[in-house]
């Protein structure tokens, strides 16, 4: 019995020696060290993929512009626009036409200096996506489109003259290819005009026909 | 704005020329992704409407062709092509065994949100004003922006052209403050039917505070109140007040 418990302190004596140089020993640091074992393992290289985004679309159109109490005549512009979700997009519009005052000066009392005066316009739109779907050619073709509503604010250059334009908009786009669009666009460009004296806010339609790319 | 119609049209053609070459020079290497949830539904379009068509299986591999808002385009080794959506898309695994991840998406977003542009619309002096914003991200905190405003007047049509620091101390809160400061050039010039207006142009500064809230993450709604101070060559400086709002988008 005796015997024993001297062995059992002095295992424990000796084990707790054992340990003593351990706690004594400072760890070198860790980049000064060997890598025990080097680890025969492939990392394999993770890279985000680059997948090719296309929110942006930018389209050319030509169409008709009418300007109340003066003639409809042909424009065209460039439109820019970004797609934020499927129901959003903005878009940046600029659009060149003329106006003429032939009826005015047939009466004899011209407005303009020439009978044919540059108008440019511009505005900033905010559109939604009201009834996304798709059109059906022929019997073996479906292509993705939208009908969208749109609401804008720009300016519309007349005879140099600036006029601030809110703007209404109904369109549709058509997706033959995921890059390629087609659109028709119906707009009411508003704004408050005094080219025949008295100033008045006008509403002026325009339909448009546009080719358009997505990138 | 003044170019004759046939350097305009020039130019439309041109330009609808680089749009025709634009897409074939953009497409990037598609990517391969294996599924490993149980299906992975095919969309006839981009969008929650459109009817799921096809379904790949787990094991499946596919590529993704493109990306389109949330959105992704893939095709089947059948090659049959669908859309699938950001949720579904996240839970395939890479080449590299990894997943897609949530993370990994978002970041990918995160990381390349350097430039932000936005539409805004307002109030200049009392006159209704259209405004281009456009914004290099400095760092988490700041911002560089360029700004014009566009100030469509009843008596004269004024163009502002500004370079502005803005400060976002607090980008993570759902809506969060700006403070602004800038620098620019403020140029009025009378509508031509005014019979005794005379052109004004000059430096002008500003300082303005705002706010910004992430609708999602592209997109941002945002208002602002900037006070301009025009130093018009005169003993006096002119101060005008624009309050505006409008939308902008990160990428």
């Amino acid at each position: 019995m005796k015997g024993s418990m001297a062995m059992l302190a002095s295992l424990m004596l000796t084990s707790l020696v054992a340990t003593v140089p351990a706690y004594a020993q400072v760890p070198e640091p860790r980049e000064r060290q060997e890598p025990v074992i080097e680890p025969a393992l492939e990392r394999p290289e993770v890279v985000i993929p680059r997948i090719d985004t296309e929110n942006f679309e930018i389209n050319a159109f030509v169409g008709l512009l009418s300007i109340e109490d003066f003639g409809t005549q042909p424009v065209y512009g460039l439109r820019a626009a970004y797609h934020l979700s499927e129901n959003f997009f903005l878009e940046a519009s600029f659009g060149l036409s003329n106006i003429q005052d032939s009826s005015y000066r047939r009466l004899g009392i011209p407005l303009f200096e020439s009978e044919t005066e540059d108008v440019a316009y511009y505005n900033l739109s905010l559109a939604y996506n009201i009834f996304p779907g798709e059109v059906f050619v022929g019997r073996g073709r479906a292509y993705t489109s939208a009908i969208f509503l749109m609401i804008g604010a720009g300016n519309i250059r007349i005879v140099d003259e600036d006029e601030f334009t809110y703007s209404v908009g109904l369109g549709l786009r058509v997706l033959p290819r995921d890059w390629l669009s087609l659109r028709m666009d119906l707009r009411n460009h508003m704004f408050d005009s005094d080219l025949l004296g008295q100033s008045k806010l006008t509403h002026n339609p325009e339909l448009s026909l546009g080719l358009g790319v997505y990138f | 704005m003044r170019l004759p119609p046939h350097v305009s049209a020039w130019t439309v053609s041109a330009l609808l020329g680089l749009l025709l070459w634009l897409p074939g020079t953009l497409l990037a290497e598609p990517v391969r992704v294996q599924v490993v949830e149980p299906f992975l539904e095919l969309h006839t379009g981009p969008g929650r409407g459109y009817p799921v068509f096809h379904v790949l299986e787990s094991g499946d591999k596919a590529l993704i062709l493109m990306r389109r808002t949330e959105w992704f385009k893939v095709r089947g080794e059948s090659g049959v092509e669908g859309w699938v959506d950001r949720a579904q898309m996240e839970r395939t695994l890479t080449d590299a065994g990894v997943s897609m991840g949530f993370g990994q998406v978002l970041l990918e977003d995160y990381l390349a949100r350097r430039f932000e542009i936005a539409f805004v619309a307002g109030l200049f002096d009392k006159e209704a004003s259209v405004g281009l914003r456009a914004g290099y991200r400095l760092g988490e905190y700041l911002t560089a922006e360029a700004g014009i405003t566009h100030v469509p007047g009843t008596f004269s049509s004024s163009t502002v052209f500004n370079l502005n620091l803005v400060s976002n101390p607090f980008p993570d809160w759902r809506i969060s403050p700006t403070f602004t400061i800038g620098a620019g050039y403020f140029d009025n010039v009378p509508q031509p039917t005014l019979v005794a207006g005379e052109e004004f142009s000059g430096n002008s500064a500003l300082a303005g505070i705002g706010l910004r809230s992430f609708l999602s993450r592209h997109f941002v709604a945002r208002v602002d109140w900037r006070r301009h101070v025009v130093l018009a060559g005169d003993e006096s400086n002119r101060e005008y007040d624009e309050f505006s709002a409008g939308f902008g988008f990160f990428f």
